[in-house]
């Protein structure tokens, strides 16, 4: 009891638990398929997905902990692959890595400026928005093509998409720890009236926020495209569907935020979701087990993890 | 203005009595219900829309372009809209096609439930419908299937024979062939399936074909038997494509074929990219449908074994014959009592460099149809439409083209 205690009162309890989670994960699935699953190299393909959704989650971290979303990711996303795949093809490396870092920071400006500027949900915003960047994403694949060069997808595997992931999980650390930044967009999303009146510039450091989120979804796509190596141009919202997959890391870092390492836990979450999806890979289930196993997975881990205060308003 | 609670309830009564009202009195002044002839005037221009799941991705391009070429050379104006094979976007998009004034549609739904609003749809607005890529299914959907026979708008489907394109695809993985890249010449034993969205129509049949294919072998050669995984499904993204092959090889290395079923191209080439990364590309057959831009080189290199696909042509099918009710052509016309037409349409398959050469030549590099060929389509009798559709092949616009 002594030892819980104290381990409670450790920095690094809230990521003690999220590995306990990951092990007993691991145990329940090697348990079921010993020759199949959860070995040491295949630890590591299940990495390779994590990281990919991992640095997308960080991104979404700095709208998510101030009460925002952001639903154009996915269209972010898309964009921003089809741009490394231009650039690749006239200025090779420099183009492949610049080329979609620059489109997601752009494109986070935009949706940063808009949302301070019509003053209207975030959601709506996003997800508005997010129609015109599917569009620009058809032109965006006329001029570069849907398919990676050869030469260029070394982000998809290792060692480069471990380190570009890492170079972008030390940034993120960075940003909320040492900076401003990081310690105005967790005041904003304590109280957003309390912020303001300390003196916060309230609009400027959610516009950075929005820029940073599409900047880090720009990092993601390197490693996307990197994998998948194609990328065909999504219309009619189809691009929705990939917010979900960084947001569930997200919801990792923000329910764990109070132990102090966010970042650490949107990594371990979404390691979590990718072993899981293996998992079920080498039990032979079908998808639709899968996704309702995954998102009890979710909601248990929060729930365990979370204190839930009794007649609190939850929104 | 303040409105007390029980003048609010007062008059949101009397104003939902007098809408009840005009709407009583309007419907029972409508007669027929049938807002318009659909058929095109003489002198005014026909519209024909077009539903489709994507017109940006691989196949979804191809198949937008015939159709537009051959609006282009008939004069016809062609409107297009993207639904994703989401359901609800489906039932949209002819509604919104529909409203456009469209004076007939060509769809390719993804279930077969869609087809019964967008025939319902078509009937309230007389306009004429037709499904390409796909078919509704008489024994899946019977209810579907009876409204289709009883619409006078439905004008019938333009689809492959998909149970035997999955049937084919196993014939040729099981095979041995001697002439394959060096390490694919052996046939396959243990097959994975990666599909794309669950509950598909396509890829429903599909799966049929290959668990047929697979039935069959394994009757006819008990002592090597086949297996055929369960599908995962990797939607239609490159990076799932990648992820589900990974995890599949990984879970079983002894895997020595996967099919990729379907998805719109990205899946495909995640998965043989994959392959690649993990330097087992000409080590393990792979089999799709719907080719890939850089089929030859992936042919050349071990990177595919074999595909089906070359049906774009498929909706210009589906198109002429919508064009041809919109005309008034009576042997187009749809009757009550009967399903339509029905064409059953040719995969172009692939196994070979050589093969493909002559595929890219006459499919690719040149149209497989002139636009003198294309009027000439346009004009013709249902038989001669069909017969046309079911001889296309590498041979035939060799003749044709000679």
């Amino acid at each position: 009891m002594e030892l819980i205690k104290r381990a409670r009162q450790s920095q690094w309890y809230g990521v003690g638990l999220l590995l306990i989670v990951t092990a007993l994960v691991w145990l329940v699935f090697k348990a079921m398929c010993p020759s199949t699953f959860g070995d040491p190299d295949q630890l590591l393909t299940y990495l390779q997905t994590g990281l990919i959704y991992a640095v997308g989650g960080c991104g979404l971290y700095f709208i998510v902990v101030m009460g925002l979303w952001d639903f154009s990711i996915g269209s972010v996303l898309v964009l921003s692959c089809l741009m490394a795949i231009g650039f690749s093809q006239s200025m090779g490396i420099l183009g492949l890595i610049v080329a979609p870092i620059l489109c997601g920071a752009l494109l986070g400006a935009a949706n940063g400026l808009a949302y301070i500027k019509l003053r209207i949900p975030s959601l709506i915003v996003t997800v508005g928005l997010s129609l015109i960047y599917e569009s620009l994403s058809v032109f965006a694949s006329g001029w570069s093509g849907t398919r990676l060069g050869d030469a260029y997808k070394m982000f998809g595997s290792y060692p480069w998409n471990l380190i570009l992931a890492v170079l972008a999980f030390a940034l993120c650390t960075f940003i909320l720890k040492y900076t401003k930044l990081g310690t105005y967009v967790n005041a904003i999303g304590a109280n957003e009236a309390t912020a303001k009146n300390m003196g916060v510039n309230v609009d400027k450091y959610k516009f950075l926020a929005f820029v940073l989120c599409s900047t880090f979804v720009g990092i993601m796509a390197i490693l996307y495209i990197g994998y998948g190596t194609a990328q065909t141009p999504m219309t009619g919202m189809l691009s929705q569907s990939l917010n979900f997959k960084p947001l569930m890391g997200t919801f990792f870092g923000l329910a764990f935020k109070k132990y102090g390492h966010p970042v650490a836990a949107i990594i371990i979450g979404e390691f979590i979701i990718s072993m899981m999806f293996a998992g079920f890979v080498a039990l032979g289930m079908p998808v639709t087990i899968n996704n309702v196993v995954t998102g009890a997975t979710l909601l248990a881990i929060i729930c365990i993890t979370t204190k839930r205060v009794k007649g609190a308003v939850v929104k | 203005m303040n409105i007390s609670r029980r003048n609010f309830v007062k008059y949101a009564g009397l104003m939902g009595g007098a809408a009840g009202m005009g709407s009583l009195v309007g419907c029972s002044g409508s007669g027929s219900g049938s807002s318009s002839d659909s058929s095109a005037s003489s002198g005014s221009k026909i519209k024909i829309g077009v539903s489709i799941w994507s017109s940006t991705d691989a196949l979804g391009k191809l198949s937008v372009d015939i159709i537009q070429k051959a609006a282009d050379i008939l004069g016809v104006e062609v409107t297009t809209v993207d639904q994703g094979h989401v359901s609800e976007q489906v039932t949209a998009s002819v509604e919104t096609l529909c409203a456009a004034g469209c004076n007939g549609i060509v769809i390719c739904n993804s279930a077969d439930s869609e087809m019964t609003s967008a025939i319902n749809t078509c009937n309230d607005n007389g306009v004429y419908l037709a499904q390409f890529y796909r078919m509704i299914s008489k024994d899946a959907s019977p209810d579907v299937y009876s409204l289709a026979e009883a619409s006078k708008y439905f004008v019938g489907s333009v689809h492959e024979d998909e149970v035997g394109n999955g049937e084919k695809l196993i014939e040729l993985l099981t095979a041995d062939n001697a002439d394959a890249y060096k390490g694919l010449t052996k046939g396959a034993r243990n097959i994975k399936l990666e599909a794309w969205t669950v509950g598909d129509a396509t890829f429903q049949l599909r799966w049929k074909g290959y668990q047929s294919g697979v039935s069959t072998w394994n009757s006819a050669n008990p002592s090597d038997p086949v297996t055929l995984s369960d599908p995962v499904y990797a939607n239609t993204s490159s990076s799932e494509g990648a992820n589900v092959t990974q995890q599949f090889y990984n879970t079983d290395p002894k895997m020595d074929a996967l099919i990729v079923a379907g998805g719109g191209g990205d899946p495909l080439v995640g998965s043989v990219g994959q392959l690649a990364n993990m330097g087992l590309t000409g080590t393990i057959r792979v089999a799709s449908t719907d080719f890939l831009d850089d089929l030859k080189d992936q042919l050349q290199t071990g990177g595919m074994y074999c595909e089906s696909g070359g049906h774009f042509c498929d909706p210009l099918y589906s198109f002429l014959m919508v064009y041809a009710a919109c005309k008034g052509n009576s042997d187009f016309m749809p009757s009550a009592g009967s399903y339509g037409k029905e064409i059953l349409f040719p995969y172009v398959y692939v196994s070979s460099v050589s093969e493909y050469e002559d595929y890219e030549k006459y499919f690719v590099d040149e149209a497989p149809y002139t636009d003198d060929e294309i009027s000439k389509l346009a004009a013709m009798s249902f038989d001669d439409l069909d017969k046309s559709a079911t001889s296309l092949s590498i041979e035939d616009v060799k003749t044709r083209h000679a």
